[in-house]
């Protein structure tokens, strides 16, 4: 049987390998380097009248202690120079993760969708859900945070090849600082309409770049594993199922329960006053605009004069297709003022508050009778969003 | 007789000029330049084969030297070093320094040697 155990250069090589750190393709050509160096030293030892054995372990003794040899090179080769032409590369690693995360974290929920509608079809009846189109709004968090995970799973393997540093001894530093970038990024900078969701979806994102710098690593690039496209599936179907139950529930619980709005009160048309003291005019202007103005109008000053402490409520309510509203009294109260005896309005600025997004808005009055009357009604709910960025948002009392 | 590590540090920090100053006479792989150097000096000293592909890889590292490998009819593959236009003025600058060490270390010897 032949002997198959490594010989001393074989070791000796072995252990410069070890000691480098650096890319694969690196290491292999400073190897085959010393391979060649020491070919030529044993044969001019043994031209020179040593044995081969001991021409053997004469060359390598002249070529030292293996570690430090390693040590010497890699420090030739991970100048800050090559640190520093690494980043470009790196960026655009990251750049070019990003969108291979996009299109794959579309694809993943697209099949997610697909099984969900599957899955909804099979056991619907018993879940009490049926299929009625697909909400795929909620997709933009998890791709999100697909983004950002193969945005950093990008990085480490440019960077270390660049800078010739093993992905491994690069991956945590880099996941670190990248993480901290995306947090400044996803916290501070983006500012967008936030909601509870949007917000985690962003608090996530760096947690998402680490996972995805930290999976980086020298073996070979690996296509993902069954297993874990699997589980990714699997999660994003129930995700989807789970938010159709949720969907459904809310609907029904929050269901619109008439075939108008209902009402913020009595109307002033209903009030027991004169005619000139229901209001012939107003309601709101610049529909939509942000802060709202809310007006009335009467043909008489007595008219207007009928009615005491005039304001304008906000109350929150379900959006447009379910304006119930959500609570027993306003959410906030401005008070009118009288522009001119016939004319009364008031000017309302949302508070930027986290809980509430949709809300209608209503003038009201007291009435001779001492009751609360409206006197214009502002319609359909109004979407307030809060903008700003998410730490803004999870700082707001 | 000098203390022994004199020698070696003294060699340590001329590995790269030595290097350069080989390959000025033209493309040489790692074994040729060790080989090389010992021969200019008389078998008087060489580099350790350790420190000589560390300096090698730094000086390429610099752009001073340009790599390449070659096939040879025997043995290995082998990797050539040559001088870049840079390597050309890293030498020059070494051999102004290295004279005016010289220099210097001698004056200083000298002057001890007349006070002892």
């Amino acid at each position: 049987m032949a002997d198959i155990r490594p010989t001393d250069q074989e070791l000796y090589l072995a252990r410069v390998a070890a000691a480098l750190r650096m890319p694969d393709t690196t290491t292999r050509e400073i190897t085959e380097e010393l391979a060649a160096h020491l070919a030529d030293a044993r044969d001019a030892l043994v031209e020179a009248g040593l044995t081969s054995d001991h021409a053997d372990r004469e060359a390598l003794a002249r070529l030292g202690n293996p570690e430090d040899l390693a040590s010497g090179v890699r420090r030739a080769h991970q100048t800050r120079r090559r640190l520093a032409t690494a980043i470009g590369p790196a960026v655009g690693a990251t750049i070019r993760g990003a969108v291979v995360g996009y299109f794959f974290g579309i694809g993943v929920l697209t099949l997610a969708a697909i099984l969900a509608v599957v899955v909804i079809g099979l056991i619907g009846s018993t879940l009490h859900l049926s299929f009625g189109g697909y909400d795929t709004g909620w997709y933009s968090g998890p791709v999100t945070l697909f983004v950002a995970a193969y945005a950093g799973h990008g990085i480490p393997r440019v960077f270390a090849s660049r800078s010739e540093r093993w992905v491994e001894d690069v991956r945590f530093p880099i996941g670190l600082i990248g993480a901290i970038a995306v947090a400044v990024i996803a916290l501070f900078v983006i500012r967008l309409p936030l909601d509870a969701g949007t917000v985690a979806v962003l608090a996530l994102t760096p947690v998402a770049f680490v996972v995805g710098a930290v999976a980086a690593s020298d073996r070979p690039r690996r296509r993902l594993p069954i297993a874990v496209f699997g589980g990714l599936l699997v999660l994003a179907t129930i995700a989807s199922v789970a938010a159709g139950l949720v969907t459904a529930r809310w609907n029904g619980d929050h269901a619109f329960d008439g075939p108008t709005a209902p009402s913020l009160g009595v109307s002033a048309w209903d009030a027991p006053v004169a005619e000139d003291a229901k209001p012939s005019g107003g309601g709101l202007t610049e529909y939509g605009g942000v802060p709202l103005e809310l007006s009335a109008a009467w043909d008489t000053d007595a008219g207007r004069a009928a009615w005491r402490d005039i304001r304008a409520e906000v109350w929150r309510s379900g959006p447009p297709e379910r304006p119930n509203l959500l609570d027993s009294a306003p959410v906030m109260v401005v008070a009118a003022t009288v522009d001119t005896p016939q004319w009364a309005s008031a000017s309302v600025t949302f508070p930027k508050a986290t809980d509430r997004a949709w809300y209608r808005v209503a003038l009201t009055g007291l009435g001779p009778d001492g009751r609360r009357y409206v006197l214009a009604d502002g319609g359909e709910p109004t979407k307030v969003d809060y903008v700003g960025s998410a730490w803004d948002w999870l700082t707001t009392r | 007789m000098a203390p022994r590590f004199l020698g070696t540090q003294l060699l340590k920090g001329t590995t790269p000029l030595l290097v350069l100053t080989v390959l000025a006479d033209g493309e040489l792989y790692g074994y040729e330049i060790a080989s090389r150097i010992r021969e200019r000096s008389g078998g008087a000293f060489a580099p350790s084969e350790g420190s000589l592909y560390p300096a090698l890889h730094a000086l390429e590292a610099d752009g001073a030297l340009e790599a390449t490998w070659r096939t040879s009819d025997r043995g290995p593959r082998r990797r050539y070093y040559q001088l870049t236009e840079r390597g050309r003025g890293m030498l020059a600058e070494s051999r102004d320094q290295w004279a005016s060490f010289v220099r210097g270390v001698s004056a200083v010897a000298a002057g001890g040697r007349s006070n002892g």
